[in-house]
């Protein structure tokens, strides 16, 4: 079987029509594979009620400050308010703080765990 | 043994210290910053911990975060690559406080060759050549001081830098009224006119040589490299043998670097560099205390794993070959550093979208590199991208066989050093072996403008 430049326009024609966005034909070792540029927008996803709160350091996550335990899921946080620590080496802590006022909606990181520099630690819903 | 090594570095130095701790059957944490997700050492790593955004200060400089990382890893040891921390005595002392073994120099000894005035001082009372000059400040006495050293000399400012305050004199007759313009310039400048004086070495070649030391104090020093094609004290290209290079010199020079090590109770790898002159004498410049870029050069030349040799000896091994070994020449090694920038531009970065890669491979063949297709490089960080090395049984057939690997190596989407190394293999002195620290530069002034040149005459015949 051979093609021309011709063939092909109308199998590329044909596939602009469909909803597909490649097409690939093979016969023994001969064959043809076209696809279209993805000009489609990715469906965008409806904006996420959840506001994320991520580690801001590599370290060990302590729930809750200066003695106060941590906000468990459901309580209501402050905007601002600390949320936790990230201690790190050296006695060096970082605080996690709640940056919108909600409740929190679910916690990603019990007390004690490791933690990298952005790990999604809540989800705090506004 | 090392049970597991985080790496305090990025690109083809993290991968490349990966491997040699696959092959020791070492675990592996790779760090990375936010600019590093898609890079391939935190792929290749048994484990990778985000450390940080993507500007070095807050990740692959943070001590803290770097300290954290291998606490939450349970890593043993810590190896710092090259730049960055590992060069940083007070980041190596910060390891040893969290019980982590810094797989390289002792802080002191980091601390005493890390800073180039008490390196030098080091090296005197070691009895290691430095650059002729006046001890202390110019005075009174120039002219007897002048002919101690030889003319030409360089005026220097002692508080400066920059070229300001900077004189080369070359006859007597002119040496009063140029240091009192470089006394003017240094006051005006850094509000301090003492100046100093130094022989100016005209010509120099930069020949350094590797040394590997144990914590016994048993020391060797490996063949040189030849590290003379640089533009603005950047390497673009490293030799071993050098092409400059007399045994007799070799001999002189590696037990100058061996000397040196002794004096500063040097442990781990390190590499003293030398301005060499062309009738062959030659003088200390500084100590790098940390693997270098140029390392494969030498492994290549001495057939020995410099990486595992750093490895073991942090674990307190005792080096396992003697000087006679360490300075067999196996082979010529060429070292061709490919950058993301454009020789054309003056060598201007050029980050960006690595479209598709091909990487030469085939007999005497080593690529060290971190791309892949698809791979961005990104702007934060130095812009070696790969370095080629080539090895072949002489100098010839090293600059034939780069000739090939570098007509092989393709790469689209972002400009390299690539067209710049294959003007440098067609050039007689370079093939003669007959160049200095300036050539590089001259030579891509002089294509630079050729190439603007025929720019202008075309656009001319078209008006």
């Amino acid at each position: 079987m051979t093609m021309n430049d011709g063939d092909m326009k109308a199998v590329l024609e044909w596939l602009k029509d469909t909803d597909l966005a490649e097409v690939s034909f093979k016969e023994g070792r001969e064959g043809f594979s076209l696809s279209l540029p993805t000009t489609a927008p990715v469906p965008a996803f409806p904006p996420s009620r959840y506001v994320p709160v991520l580690s801001p350091a590599v370290g060990v996550y302590r729930k809750g400050s200066a003695g106060k335990a941590g906000a468990a899921d459901g309580s209501a946080v402050a905007r601002n308010a600390v949320l936790g620590m990230v201690e790190q080496a050296r006695g060096k802590s970082v605080p996690v703080t709640a940056p919108k006022a909600g409740k929190i909606a679910r916690s990603f990181a019990s007390d004690g765990e490791a933690v990298e520099y952005g790990s999604l630690l809540y989800f705090i819903e506004p | 043994m090392f049970k597991k090594i985080l790496i305090a570095n990025r690109g083809e130095i993290a991968l490349r210290v990966i491997r040699a701790c696959r092959e020791m059957g070492i675990k592996t944490v790779a760090v990375y910053s936010e600019a590093d997700r898609d890079s391939l050492h935190v792929q290749r790593a048994d484990e990778a911990v985000a450390i940080g955004p993507a500007p070095a200060a807050m990740s692959y400089l943070n001590v803290d975060a770097i300290l954290s990382a291998a606490q939450i890893t349970g890593a043993d040891a810590v190896h710092p690559g090259y730049g960055f921390l590992s060069e940083n005595a007070e980041f190596a002392a910060a390891c040893g406080e969290a019980g982590l073994s810094f797989i390289g120099p002792r802080p002191d000894a980091i601390r005493k060759l890390g800073h180039k005035s008490t390196a030098k001082a080091l090296a005197r009372e070691a009895g290691v050549p430095v650059v002729p000059g006046t001890k202390g400040l110019l005075g009174a006495d120039f002219m007897e001081a002048a002919r101690a050293v030889g003319f030409p000399v360089m005026i220097k400012a002692a508080a400066g830098g920059g070229g300001k305050g900077l004189r080369m004199v070359r006859r007597s007759e002119d040496l009063e009224s140029q240091i009192k313009l470089a006394q003017t310039e240094a006051q005006a400048a850094f509000k301090d006119g003492s100046v100093y004086m130094e022989k100016l070495i005209e010509s120099p070649r930069h020949v350094e040589i590797q040394i590997a030391c144990d914590i016994r104090g048993q020391v060797v020093a490996f063949p040189e490299r030849d590290c003379t094609l640089q533009r603005r004290h950047q390497k673009l290209l490293e030799e071993s043998p050098s092409p400059a290079m007399i045994p007799e010199t070799r001999r002189r020079m590696q037990k100058a670097a061996v000397d040196l090590a002794k004096a500063a109770g040097y442990t781990n790898v390190g590499t003293v560099e030398f301005l060499l002159d062309t009738d062959g004498s030659f003088y200390f410049i500084e100590v790098n205390t940390r693997l270098q870029v140029e390392h494969p050069v030498t492994e290549i030349v001495s057939g020995f794993d410099l990486v595992w040799t750093q490895i073991r000896l942090a674990a307190g091994e005792p080096l396992n070959i003697g000087q006679e070994r360490a300075s067999e020449i196996r082979a010529h090694a060429i070292e061709h550093r490919i950058n993301a920038e454009d020789p054309q531009r003056g060598f201007a970065p050029c980050p960006g979208l690595i479209e598709s890669a091909w990487l030469p491979a085939g007999p005497g063949v080593r690529v060290e590199t971190h791309i892949y297709p698809g791979y961005t490089v990104p702007s934060y960080y130095d812009s070696l991208i790969a370095k080629l090395i080539v090895s072949a049984p002489t100098r010839m057939e090293a600059i034939a066989r780069s000739r090939r690997a570098l007509d092989e190596f393709d790469l689209d989407g972002i400009r390299t050093t690539i067209p710049f190394h294959r003007m440098v293999l067609d050039q007689r002195p370079f093939q003669e072996g007959r160049f200095d620290t300036h050539y590089a530069e001259k030579l891509n002034h002089a294509a630079t403008e050729a190439a603007h040149g025929s720019l202008a005459i075309s656009n001319g015949s078209q008006n």
